[in-house]
Order: structure tokens, then C-alpha cells, then sequence
């Protein structure tokens, strides 16, 4: 990954035309200078002109961006905004360090499998004491930011299962909010992957892809993850990993970029290019068939599939396939505002991004709404609850499992 | 800030919140798309117009200057803060007041994004023509301010044409109301056109009433490819001449062709001289013969070859490769210089022959856009404002280009305003007594010369 002062040039590209305030959904909310692109490009910029020290209040400004991309997407040079705020965080932590809570959760709790299961373990105990009544408002409507959690992990149902042997081989990368939250993901994509006849290899030595790491500037620990998850595939033979997170995908097909330079670069890249969303993968394999689903179904496009893996279709063609009648949403692709764990440090200006996406949602008339990412599917659930909205969230696959019969 | 005091008046005027004094904060409203850029002392961000005339009164009262800004989206240098002070955001008038069917007019607040209202009042049948290129993040307020034309201004004029009426804050902190919803009004002298691209040296826009006209029912889009500029230029003259008024007369030369389909590839023909998207638009019973017949004139006059878009999306291919060249050109250089200049349509293969003459001899990169229609070029040069020897040819290509305009009897700016830049020139097109009527003018208004100094007219050192 680049540092920030190798993106200079990238940054004296930036022509303040304003053309990302048109599109930046923190812009649209807080409608302030330093929440878009033009003015976080312009800091940065100060800072490496030496006119400008890398402050807490710098900080903060680059926090509030969502990595959305919809800034680069319509930037007329094309200036990669994402990659300069992490860049400038990356140098902020180093310098500064990571503020408390999010220290903790990159490395104590982010970082080991057990421990982000234990993170959960320990909201359900909360939760069924009924102890959540109890928090403060805030905190109230924080917790109830994540759904409500399966009786098992994807980890400890794998247990019981068989996996089928096929012909050929795929590899699935077990996110950890699939392996905690939304284990059927898994179980359906299985399902289908084997529906079509094939073996589905999934190591369970993985690790977090390091999405928040990377996305934080914790360098570090974005590479020991990322050596841990090339390792668990390493004797897998397999040439395709799928994943069903389109940010776990998308950070995964950055691999290369975290060891440029370094003996494992090759490695990390051969990697990198072997990831796949589970959407792209089905896209060509599916039969549509003759008895549609009679429902209608609108989808989100998660920013780290549109923007960052440029997937638009794919989803798409896996929802026709299963015969849905599909009714687009007003600004598919906008971001809802979820951005990894930005609801989390932001919720009250996440909740404003996502009362623009839920309102579209509904004037769709839609009764499912789809994505492809479990962190959207999280910020939409919650979006869709605050709204006393009762459509429901599910990743295509889920469909799909459903048109072939291979529902609960 | 160094006045404390003032800054603690200002958080009462306006709410703690909504005044800004961290160097992070004013460095994010110190520029805009020019090269220039100076730190304001203070962001003031007013919710209303009470807040406004208080704020006016502040800083009139503390001698401190204002300067007021919409979405910094102007290319003149008109918001930048150059004599520090206070930077007026206006983003909070963000409300569109009224759209009114019966007397086809909206009364907006200054702050409210042009595309924003355009979408609006189109849903409704309507239609605000105005189209300057940053629409999508310009504000209403920033365009009457700027007067600012578009693509459509040959056919539709531009900002001035559409504004019945406003309501403006004076630099010392009255309130001014002019015009209304009458499509008629000579009562006194006609203070919006006074008003209208005054560039916030008058005062600053809160309210507007805006003319709307009925929506078009349809449009049809074409391309005509030309070998020699010349052929262009008559074509577009054959065009006017056989009474039919188009929409859009996009001209692009080769190098902005080039640069385009270097980024962008959308079949432009880069072997040709010159391209000229035309577009008409009017009944469905008319729009269909018009293209025709304009598609003959061009033929007639030596086009190589007309592309009529048949579908939509023919007609979108054709707007796409136009629209992509703003891009294509901030991809190949960090710092575009992007001009106006105006002359009348007959002189438009001159302007161009020099333009390409001034390239050569200063050795910069100048393709050229323009709106033919209307005589309006826009040479964009290409350069770094890293390099200060390359920046020193620019400008003197840009001083020879302003003569040269001038000589033909055409304009130093057609749609984006003088601001910074250009107030050396306003002498060499007005003259001592046009300067001298427009400082009287602005004298009598902001005597302290509080008001967005430094924009518009030169000092009297300056001459």
C-alpha cells in the first residue's frame, strides 16, 4: 500500500471543480467543506507542504469519510480520495496511535475469531437477561445495531456437516460475520455451489480479512491477517476463493497491494487474483427456471462490490435467475452509510445516510430487499426496523437456495 | 481570529456551531477552482436572513471583509477570501419556497443546488434552463451572483433572464427587495440586472424568484464532422440563418477530441478538425425536420459527415463524449485554466486561429470547446502551477488572447465572471469611464469596501 507522501502527485491532481460534494453522502448530511473530498484532499495536501500538523482534528475530518468511493467514481482526474484518507490515517496512527476504543477492537477483539465470537457470546448473555433495557439511549440503539444472533456459528455447525466431493474444487473464505450472524449465507451458498457440482473447500483457520485494519491504517495488523487467511488457502488446492462479503472480497483482492516490495508479494497477489464474489462466480452457471418466485425484490449495491470489485450486473443476472421480478431502487448504489464500523463511531450521521437509502428501498414496493454484503445487510436491517419497514434482507444466494429448493 | 470579540458576537448571531476559526476549518474554504487561495479569519455559516443582517452589521461595524460563498464551484477566483476576514457559507438556504404553476415562477432560497431545482420543477413540466457546467453542485445563489450561462444560453440566454426578482442582504446590513412574480416591472431602474452577476461585491443573494418557461416536449441530437474550421463556422451561421434557433452548438476542436478519446474512447472522429453537437428541441412534430434540415445546411456547407442520433441512446453516446472532456483534460495536466472568452459568431474561426497561433508561440496545450452559438470559447490551457516559468507563458498567452478578443469586439467573459483573474484586464474592455461608473456604483453601496474586495474592479492603485 502506498504511503502518503507517494500520493502527492495524486493529490496536486485534485482541480476543486466540487464535483464530489454532488455525490458524497456524508457532504449531503453534514454539508460542510471538510466532510468531502475537495476539503479532505486540500488538508492532506496542507500537511504535506508542511503548512499543516496531522492533528486530532484532522483526524476526526478524514474518520468522517466512508470510503464509499462515489467521490472517485465521478472526480473528473479520477483522484483517489480513498486511498489518501487511508493512507493519511495510516500515518496518523503510526505517529499518534489508534483513539482507545478502536485500539481495542482492531486488536483485542477484530483480530482472533474466538474473540469476536466471545464479543458476541457475551451480547446475547446480555440480551437475554434483558440487560440491553438498560443502556443509556445511545448505547441502546448502538446494540441494537446487530440482529438478532443464531443459537450456533457457522464454525460449530460445520461440525455436523458432510461436505460433498466433487469434480472440481472451490475455496469459500468464512467471513466473521457470516460465521456469526449469518451462518445460513454459508449453509445455502454450499447448497447451490454444490447443486452445480461442486467440492466446496472451507478452511476454518481463517481469520478477519482485516477490512477495518486496513481501512483504519493499522498496517500491521492488516498484514499478519492477511499472511494468516494466504496461509490457511495454501494447501487448500484450490484456484478460486469465493466469498459472499463484498467487503472481505474487496480487501482480499488487495492483498498484493499490503506486501508490494516484500517477499511476499508474489504470493499475496496470486492470492488476491484467485478471490471472487459468489455473485460473479454464479452469474454464467445459473438456468433460469420455470416456476418464478412470485416476488418482488429490489437491490443494494454494496460500494466494495460496485465501486471497488466494479460488480453491477452479476447480482443482478443471479436474481433474475431465480425469476424474481426486480424493481431498482432510486441510487442502487449509494452508500447506506454503514461503512465497516462508521455506524458504530458516527451512528447518529449514519442514521441520516440511511434514512435517504430506506426511503428509497420503499418506494420500490419491493418485499425483499437484496445485497451482498453483511455489513450492509446489517445497517439495512436496522434502517428497515427503525422505519417499521417489514422487508427482508437476504444475499441472493439465499434466493437461490429457495428457487432450487434447498431452503431450510 | 484576532478579534475575540467579534468572534463571540458573530457565535451569538449565528449559533457557536456555525462559526468556524480552527486552521483546518478555514483551509477547507480557502480555495476554489482557480489556482488562487487565501485563509478567511472565519467561516460564518447563517441560517436565515436576520442571522445574515446581523452578520453584515458585525463586520461592518469591526471593518472586517466578506466575502460570500455557494458551493465554490466558480472559475473565476470569486469566493476566495483574498483579503481574509469572514467566508459567508450559504449552504443552509437550502429551501425551495414555492413553485408556482399559475405564474410560471419558484421562489427559492439562495443556497438550494441548481440540478436539485431543475429536477424539481421538470417533474412538474417545467423548465429553468440555465445549465452551467457544475450544475450538479452549484448554488442558485452562486449562479445569479456569477449570471451564469450554459450550453443552452444561445437558444435560452442564460442566469439573468430567468431572475424576476430577490431579496439581498447590503454590505451594511439592510435588507433590499427587488422585482417579484411579474414578468413585467419598470418601475425605477432595474435593479436585477445591476445585481445579477455582481459577484457578492453588492451584497449577498438570499432569495430568489426565478422565471420558469413549459418544459420542451422533445429533443433530437446530432453530431457534424468538419476538415476545416471554416466549414464549422459557416455551418453554424447557414444554421441561424435558415431561422432555426438550436439548443446547443457544442463546438470541440481536434486536441480536445483527442484528449477525449485518450480517456474516454466514444468514437469521436480525432482525424477531423472540428466537431459541433447540435441539438434542438420543441414540438415532436417540428424537432424531427429541424435535425433534417440542419443536417442538409451543415452538408451544404462542407461537413465531412452528420451522425443523427435515431435512439436515446445514440443521443447519450453523442452528450457522453462531449461531457467526458472536462475529465479527460484534468487527467492529462494538474492545473487547467479554463476561460470564456467572447466574441461575436462571425469571428469565432478567427478567435480559434489565434487561440491555436498563441498555443504555438507560448508553447502550451490549448484545445478549445465552445458554445458557437453564442460566440462563447472556452479555451482550456493545460499546465502545472508547480511550474512558475510555464506559468509565466500562460499568462502571457492569456493577456494576448484577452487583446485579441477585445480587438474583435468581443468580451473578456462570457458566462463566468471576472472574480480575480480577469480585473486587470476590466480597463482594456471598459475603459477609464466604464471603470469609473461601475467603482461609483460600487462606492455607493459598500463605502468601506468590505464587500468582496479585491473581485471585479480594480483598485484605484491598481490602474
Amino acid at each position: 500500500m502506498k504511503q502518503l507522501h507517494e500520493l502527492a502527485e495524486d493529490l496536486y491532481r485534485c482541480i476543486r471543480c466540487g464535483s464530489c460534494t454532488a455525490v458524497c453522502p456524508v457532504y449531503s448530511e453534514v454539508k460542510r467543506e471538510m466532510g468531502v473530498a475537495r476539503g479532505r484532499i486540500r488538508l492532506v495536501r496542507e500537511h504535506l507542504d508542511g503548512n499543516l500538523d496531522l492533528s486530532a482534528t484532522m483526524r476526526n475530518y478524514l474518520d468522517l469519510c466512508l470510503g464509499c468511493r462515489a467521490c472517485v467514481v465521478s472526480c473528473p482526474p479520477q483522484v483517489p480520495t480513498d486511498r489518501i484518507v487511508r493512507a493519511a490515517r495510516a500515518e496518523y496512527a503510526v505517529r499518534q496511535g489508534q483513539p482507545l476504543v478502536r485500539h481495542l477492537l482492531l486488536h483485542n477483539v477484530l483480530n482472533k475469531p474466538e474473540r469476536f465470537s466471545l464479543a458476541l457470546d457475551s451480547v446475547k448473555l446480555v440480551r437475554s437477561a434483558g440487560l440491553n433495557r438498560l443502556f443509556p439511549k445511545m448505547l441502546e440503539a448502538k446494540e441494537d445495531l446487530l440482529p438478532e444472533l443464531p443459537e450456533q456459528t457457522f464454525r460449530e455447525m460445520l461440525k455436523g456437516l458432510k461436505l460433498k466431493k466433487g469434480a472440481e474444487k472451490v475455496g469459500f473464505f468464512l467471513s466473521c460475520m457470516d460465521d456469526n450472524v449469518f451462518p445460513q449465507v454459508i449453509i445455502k451458498a454450499i447448497n447451490i455451489l454444490e447443486e452445480l457440482g461442486y467440492e466446496v473447500v472451507i478452511p476454518t483457520d481463517v481469520v478477519c480479512c482485516g477490512a477495518a485494519h486496513h481501512n483504519y491504517g493499522d498496517l500491521g495488523n492488516a498484514r499478519q491477517l492477511a499472511r494468516r487467511n494466504i496461509r490457511a488457502f495454501a494447501g487448500a488446492g484450490v484456484e478460486v476463493i469465493l466469498t459472499d462479503c463484498a467487503s472481505c472480497g474487496s480487501t482480499m483482492q488487495s492483498y498484493g497491494e499490503l506486501f508490494v516490495g516484500e517477499k511476499e508479494e508474489g504470493e499475496a497477489q496470486d492470492f488476491s487474483r484467485g478471490v471472487m464474489d459468489l455473485n460473479v462466480f454464479l452469474q454464467d452457471k445459473l438456468v433460469a427456471g420455470s416456476q418464478p418466485l412470485g416476488v418482488t425484490v429490489t437491490y443494494h449495491d454494496p460500494c466494495h462490490a460496485v465501486r471497488y470489485q466494479n460488480i453491477k450486473e452479476e447480482p443482478r443476472k443471479v436474481l433474475a435467475a431465480v425469476g424474481v421480478k426486480l424493481e431498482e431502487m432510486a441510487e442502487a448504489d449509494r452508500c447506506c452509510g454503514g461503512g465497516g464500523t462508521f455506524n458504530i463511531f458516527h451512528y447518529q450521521l449514519s442514521m441520516k445516510i440511511l434514512n435517504r437509502k430506506i426511503e428509497n428501498v420503499r418506494k420500490t414496493g419491493a418485499s425483499i430487499l437484496a445485497t451482498s454484503c453483511p455489513a450492509c445487510r446489517i445497517q439495512l436491517a436496522h434502517g428497515l426496523k427503525r422505519h417499521g419497514q417489514t422487508l427482508k434482507v437476504v444475499h441472493p444466494v439465499e434466493l437461490l437456495a429457495e428457487f432450487y429448493g434447498k431452503g431450510e | 481570529m484576532q478579534d475575540r470579540s467579534l468572534v463571540s458576537s458573530l457565535q451569538t448571531a449565528v449559533g457557536r456551531e456555525n462559526v468556524l476559526t480552527k486552521k483546518e476549518d478555514l483551509i477547507c474554504y480557502s480555495y476554489d477552482p482557480t489556482p488562487n487561495h487565501h485563509l478567511p479569519e472565519a467561516v460564518v455559516i447563517p441560517g436565515n436572513i436576520d442571522e445574515v443582517t446581523q452578520v453584515m452589521r458585525l463586520a461592518y461595524a469591526a471593518g472586517v471583509p466578506v466575502t460570500p460563498r455557494g458551493a465554490g464551484t466558480n472559475i473565476s477566483g470569486s469566493s476566495i477570501p483574498v483579503q481574509g476576514g469572514l467566508v459567508l457559507a450559504m449552504h443552509r438556504f437550502d429551501r425551495i419556497i414555492e413553485i408556482d404553476t399559475a405564474n410560471l415562477c419558484a421562489v427559492v432560497e439562495a443556497g438550494v443546488i441548481t440540478a436539485e431545482f431543475q429536477s424539481r420543477v421538470e417533474a412538474l413540466g417545467l423548465f429553468y434552463p440555465p445549465d452551467p457546467q457544475a450544475l450538479n453542485m452549484s448554488t442558485l445563489g452562486g449562479n445569479v451572483a456569477t449570471n451564469a450561462g450554459g450550453p443552452r444560453g444561445f437558444k435560452y440566454g442564460v442566469t439573468r433572464d430567468y431572475v424576476l426578482g430577490f431579496k439581498m442582504v447590503l454590505p451594511d446590513g439592510r435588507v433590499l427587495k427587488v422585482g417579484g412574480k411579474t414578468v413585467k416591472n419598470v418601475t425605477g431602474y432595474d435593479l436585477t440586472k445591476l445585481f445579477v452577476g455582481s459577484e457578492g461585491t453588492l451584497g449577498v443573494f438570499t432569495e430568489l424568484t426565478l422565471r420558469l418557461i413549459p418544459l420542451p416536449e422533445s429533443k433530437r441530437t446530432m453530431l457534424a464532422v468538419f476538415d476545416d474550421i471554416l466549414a464549422a463556422a459557416r455551418s453554424v451561421s447557414a444554421v441561424i440563418a435558415a431561422k432555426i434557433i438550436p439548443t446547443t452548438l457544442e463546438y470541440m476542436d481536434q486536441e480536445a477530441m483527442r484528449l477525449i478519446e485518450a480517456f474516454a474512447p466514444s468514437g469521436l472522429p480525432v482525424d477531423s478538425a472540428a466537431a459541433v453537437l447540435i441539438e434542438v428541441d420543441g414540438s415532436e412534430r417540428v424537432v424531427p425536420f429541424q435535425i433534417e434540415q440542419i443536417g442538409e445546411v451543415c452538408r451544404r456547407e462542407g461537413a465531412r459527415e452528420i451522425r443523427i442520433a435515431l435512439t436515446e441512446a445514440e443521443a447519450n453516446q453523442i452528450w457522453t463524449a462531449r461531457k467526458a472532456a472536462f475529465s479527460s483534460m484534468a487527467r492529462s495536466a494538474p492545473t487547467l485554466y479554463v476561460e470564456d472568452v467572447t466574441v461575436p459568431r462571425s469571428k469565432i474561426p478567427e478567435m480559434v486561429k489565434t487561440i491555436s497561433e498563441l498555443a504555438a508561440k507560448y508553447q502550451i496545450k490549448v484545445p478549445i470547446l465552445g458554445h458557437t452559438g453564442d460566440g462563447n470559447m472556452h479555451p482550456i490551457i493545460l499546465t502545472d502551477e508547480r511550474k512558475p516559468e510555464e506559468i509565466g507563458r500562460v499568462k502571457q498567452a492569456i493577456d494576448e488572447m484577452f487583446k485579441a478578443a477585445l480587438a474583435m469586439g468581443g468580451t473578456l467573459s462570457g458566462e463566468h465572471g471576472i472574480g480575480l483573474d480577469k480585473v486587470k484586464y476590466m480597463e482594456w474592455e471598459l475603459g477609464t469611464t466604464g471603470v469609473d461608473v461601475m467603482r461609483r456604483i460600487k462606492q455607493a453601496l459598500d463605502p468601506r469596501n468590505l464587500m468582496n474586495p479585491g473581485k471585479v474592479l480594480p483598485t484605484e492603485a491598481e490602474e
